[in-house]
């Protein structure tokens, strides 16, 4: 006998399980869920609040700057707030489209999609707040190199260039140590699933 | 005086509206309870196959009963409630469901395979028996699915389906899994 075909009688005969009243169902739809997709929602969300937040903190200063710095700085600033309306989106549009009802291959590869979407939007804050911090650091230097003398001024941009580089490494290191924490974890199971399934499929 | 007029009136057409969308809603929530109920068998056998001990098992449970529910909006009643059922419970299980790391993993088989009797069978096979349901929980959740599917009398269309495959790898993925546990449990000198 095929050792399924013993599981397979047993298990149409045997289903002897706790029975669950209508009052617990009831009390268990007002729970809430803890869903791996609930969870990617939540703090994808705080991320995009969080750059949305970094991006009102870091403004041009008071001070003056030459025009054409000005109108860069506004340019990328426009440039910078139509990405996030398209990653919003995106974004929303890829989490409404996930059913629990389709099959599954499909319901791992959307909520696969929806993370790379916010994967996508965090690398793009990252990249930004860099190279904010590198124009303002840029125009700091042309600054000093207007006002002070040869010497001092090479001396001053070479310790800008080397705190600007360590800052960003710094922060790159920061960023990827929080998604290693954070999101393999949740999304491991998922990433496994879905490649055995496409393994089937070879 | 109009404007009064057309807030009042506003507002008591707003909340008849509100009452009608409440008891709506409590129609849905009872007839979705109702056919939970009778369904919940379901819900248990997969949670058999794919959660470790008791408190995993009604933890699975509740999350599938909270995914079902929302679901069920887009129930449109073109299938039976229980195949609809099973497929976002199977979902459930296979990609929103978090598995929580637990304190201890040393819990007795017999304790964690809930509820199973082996009253009818000899000794032999209730030793199998025990060893099967052990090597399929050590099976990956795909192919715990599978074998769900094949216990439950899918056939493979449904299967294929199901998982978003293609019917012939689904046969040849399954033809697998027998083999697998065949040779698991001629090793373990069952048969």
């Amino acid at each position: 006998m095929d050792g399924l075909d013993l599981l397979k009688g047993h298990w149409n005969k045997n289903d002897d399980f706790p029975k669950i009243d209508k009052e617990q169902i009831k009390h268990m739809l007002h729970k809430s869920s803890s869903s791996i997709l609930k969870w990617i929602f939540l703090i994808s969300v705080i991320e995009l609040a969080v750059g949305i937040l970094l991006s009102c903190t870091i403004t041009i200063e008071k001070e003056h700057h030459s025009s054409l710095y000005t109108i860069f700085y506004v340019a990328f600033e426009v440039l910078f707030y139509i990405v996030v309306l398209y990653f919003m989106y995106r974004f929303f549009s890829s989490y409404r489209n996930i059913k629990n009802t389709i099959n599954t291959k499909l319901l791992l590869e959307n909520i696969l999609n929806t993370r790379k979407h916010v994967n996508n939007y965090i690398k793009f804050n990252i990249y930004c707040i860099i190279f904010q911090f590198s124009l303002v650091s840029i125009e700091k230097i042309i600054q000093e190199v207007q006002r002070k003398p040869a010497g001092e001024a090479i001396l001053f941009s070479m310790f800008m260039v080397v705190f600007v580089s360590l800052f960003c490494w710094l922060f790159l290191l920061v960023v990827r140590f929080y998604y290693k924490l954070l999101y393999r974890r949740l999304v491991h199971k998922l990433d496994h699933n879905y490649e055995e399934l496409i393994k089937i499929e070879e | 005086m109009r404007i009064i007029f057309k807030i009042c009136y506003l507002l008591v057409t707003s909340s008849a509206y509100l009452r009608l969308i409440s008891h709506m809603t409590k129609n849905l929530e009872i007839d979705f309870v109702n056919l939970l109920e009778n369904n919940q068998n379901i819900l248990h056998k997969i949670c058999r196959l794919y959660a470790e001990d008791l408190e995993a098992h009604k933890d699975l449970f509740q999350e599938m009963v909270i995914q079902l529910w929302h679901s069920y909006p887009k129930f449109k009643g073109e299938s039976k409630f229980s195949t609809w059922a099973y497929r976002v419970a199977l979902n459930t299980a296979i990609s929103l469901y978090r598995t929580k790391k637990r304190r201890v993993a040393t819990v007795e088989l017999d304790q964690s395979l809930q509820n199973i009797h082996y009253e009818e069978y000899n000794e032999v096979q209730e030793e199998q028996l025990r060893f099967l349901y052990a090597a399929v929980r050590k099976l990956s959740d795909i192919e715990k699915a599978l074998v769900y599917m094949y216990l439950e009398d899918k056939d493979y269309q449904e299967i294929a389906e199901t998982l978003g495959i293609s019917e012939v790898n689904a046969r040849v993925k399954m033809n697998r899994i027998k083999t697998k546990l065949k040779t698991m449990l001629n090793q373990q000198g069952g048969i």
